[in-house]
C-alpha cells in the first residue's frame, strides 16, 4: 500500500526487524513510516477487547501506533526514528506497567 | 414560538437528571445547552461517585449522599437499559488513602467527627492497615510513606462522558428535546403565567424553568430576582496511557476507567475562569501519585485538563425558589457526579409540585443570608 516516491541516493540504508523479519529503512525516517512501508497496518492489539490498531494521528497525539522496540514497550512508533539494527515488536494489548518499572529502574527480569 | 411546559437551562449532569426525571413523568421538557463554549464541568469531572468524609458541620449533606449512592446502581441499570450505553459505575468501595503519620492522623479525626456527627444514622467508614493495603494492591507496591486508608463501601466511579450521552439519548429516547447553541440570555416572566427565554437561537416560552446552568447561574438567577453567590474553583487531571486493570477500587485522587487509562487528581484553586492546566499543579499531582504508587512513574501521561467547579460559599449544593417568580427555580452544586442519581427523582419532584422534597429543605439560600 505504501512505498517511496524516490529512493534518494544521499540518505543512509539500515537494516532493522520487524516481528523478527528483516526491513530496510531510511536511517532518519520515523519507525511508523518503515513499517507501513513494509506493509503493516496494524501495529498492535488493544488491551480491552484484542482489536487491531494502527497509526492514526502520526503526529504523536492518539497513542495508536505502539509497538515494543528493542524490549522496551509502548513506544511511539511515529516518534521515534528509525536506528541500524532496532528490533520492533508489534504490542498485543497493554504493556505490563509492573514489568516497565522493573525496565525503567534498570533491573529487567 | 416554542413552548414548554418546564425549561431546563444546562443541558450538563443536572440538567440532564432533572429533564431526564421530568420526561418519564411525562412532562414536556427542553433542555436548553450553551454551545461547546461553555464551561461544561461535566465533561471535566473526574468520576468519583463519594460518600465517605463529606459533609462535617451539615448532616442533611451526608443523608442526602447516603441517599445518592444508595440509588446509583439502580440508576445506573435503568440508563444502560434506556440508552443501550454502559455509563460503567463500579460501586466497589473506595478508599482514601493516608500518605506520612500526620495525614493518617487528620483523617481519623475527621472520620471519627462525623461518625460523632452522624449519631444513630451510623457511619459505615473503616480504616485499613497497611498490610491489608499491601494484599489488596498486590502486586503493585505501596510507597513507604502510605500508612492506612480509609474504606467505604458506599464509594464508587463512573465514566462522567458516557454517564451524560446516557442521559442525553435516555431523555431523547422518551420525548424530550435537546437545544444546543440556545444559550438563555434574558428570562421575562409572562404577565399571564409562564417565562420567555431569550437565547442565542431564538425566543422559548415555558410554564416552568430550572437554571441548572452551573456557573453561568449566577448572572441568570438575578433575572428570576434570585442572589445565588458562586464562585469557580479549579481542579485538573493527569490521565495516562491504557494498561491492565491495577487497582481493585478507586480511591480519592486515584482511578482507573473500564478502557484502562489511570486518572490522577485532586486539586483545588481559585484562579477565576482559567480553565488551562498548569505545571506546578499537574507535577505536583504526579509527584504525590508516584509517592503513592511508585510504579506508575513508568507509565506515560496521553492528556491533561482541567475543569471549573461550581463551587457555593459553604461547598454544598443551592436548591432555590424564587419568590418573585414562581414556577422558577435553581440549583447549584458541585458534586453533580455524585448527586446524579438523586436528582433524577428528587428535582423533577420539586419542580412538579412547587414543594421542596425534605432531603432538600436544607439547601437554599436562607442560611447564606441573602
Amino acid at each position: 500500500m505504501f512505498r517511496y516516491l524516490e529512493r534518494r541516493s544521499e540518505c543512509q540504508w539500515v537494516t532493522i526487524t520487524i516481528d523478527g523479519e528483516r526491513t530496510d529503512a531510511y536511517a532518519a525516517e520515523t519507525v511508523a513510516a518503515a513499517m507501513l512501508r513494509a506493509g503493516h497496518i496494524s501495529f498492535r492489539t488493544t488491551a480491552v477487547t484484542g482489536e487491531p490498531r494502527g497509526p492514526y494521528c502520526l503526529m504523536g497525539a492518539c497513542f495508536d501506533c505502539l509497538v515494543a522496540i528493542d524490549d522496551v514497550p509502548n513506544q511511539q512508533a511515529c516518534m521515534t526514528l528509525v536506528r541500524a539494527g532496532m528490533r520492533v515488536e508489534r504490542q498485543k494489548g497493554t504493556a505490563d506497567i509492573l514489568h516497565l518499572a522493573d525496565l525503567k529502574r534498570g533491573s529487567a527480569p | 414560538m416554542r413552548h414548554y411546559e418546564v425549561a431546563v437551562v444546562g443541558g450538563g449532569v443536572v440538567g440532564l437528571a432533572s429533564a431526564y426525571g421530568l420526561a418519564k413523568s411525562k412532562w414536556r421538557v427542553a433542555v436548553l445547552d450553551d454551545g461547546d463554549v461553555a464551561h461544561r464541568a461535566s465533561r471535566s469531572s473526574f468520576g468519583l461517585v463519594w460518600f465517605q468524609g463529606k459533609g462535617l458541620g451539615k448532616q442533611a449533606y451526608v443523608r442526602l449522599l447516603a441517599l445518592a449512592t444508595e440509588e446509583w446502581a439502580n440508576f445506573a441499570t435503568e440508563l444502560r437499559e434506556s440508552s443501550g450505553i454502559d455509563p460503567d459505575y463500579r460501586q466497589p468501595g473506595g478508599l482514601s488513602l493516608c500518605v506520612g503519620e500526620a495525614a493518617a492522623e487528620e483523617r481519623k479525626i475527621h472520620i471519627e467527627a462525623l461518625r460523632r456527627q452522624s449519631g444513630a444514622d451510623g457511619y459505615d467508614c473503616e480504616f485499613l492497615p497497611r498490610r491489608e493495603l499491601e494484599v489488596l494492591f498486590h502486586p503493585l507496591r505501596l510507597g513507604s510513606e502510605v500508612r492506612t486508608a480509609s474504606y467505604c463501601a458506599a464509594d464508587g466511579h463512573v465514566n462522567p462522558l458516557h454517564l451524560v450521552l446516557c442521559m442525553q439519548k435516555s431523555f431523547l429516547g422518551i420525548g424530550g428535546h435537546y437545544l444546543s447553541n440556545h444559550a438563555v440570555r434574558d428570562i421575562v416572566v409572562v404577565a399571564a403565567g409562564g417565562f420567555e427565554l431569550s437565547t442565542d437561537s431564538g425566543r422559548i416560552g415555558c410554564d416552568r424553568l430550572l437554571l441548572a446552568a452551573g456557573l453561568g447561574v449566577g448572572e441568570l438567577a438575578a433575572k428570576i430576582g434570585l442572589n445565588i453567590p458562586i464562585r469557580p474553583e479549579r481542579g485538573q487531571i493527569l490521565v495516562t496511557q491504557r494498561t491492565r486493570p491495577l487497582f481493585p477500587l478507586p480511591m480519592n485522587g486515584f482511578r482507573q476507567t473500564q478502557e484502562g487509562s489511570v486518572l490522577f487528581g485532586y486539586s483545588k484553586e481559585s484562579v477565576g475562569l482559567d480553565d488551562s492546566t498548569s505545571t506546578d499543579v499537574t507535577a505536583g499531582i504526579a509527584s504525590n501519585a508516584v509517592t503513592v504508587f511508585p510504579q506508575l512513574s513508568a507509565l506515560r501521561v496521553v492528556r491533561m485538563w482541567a475543569g471549573l467547579r461550581t463551587q457555593s460559599r459553604d461547598t454544598y449544593p443551592i436548591y432555590a425558589s424564587s419568590p418573585a417568580c414562581p414556577g422558577a427555580h435553581a440549583v447549584i452544586c458541585h458534586s453533580g457526579i455524585t448527586l446524579t442519581a438523586i436528582h433524577s427523582r428528587v428535582i423533577p419532584q420539586w419542580i412538579s409540585l412547587g414543594k421542596m422534597p425534605d432531603c432538600i429543605r436544607e439547601f437554599g439560600l436562607e442560611r447564606f443570608g441573602v
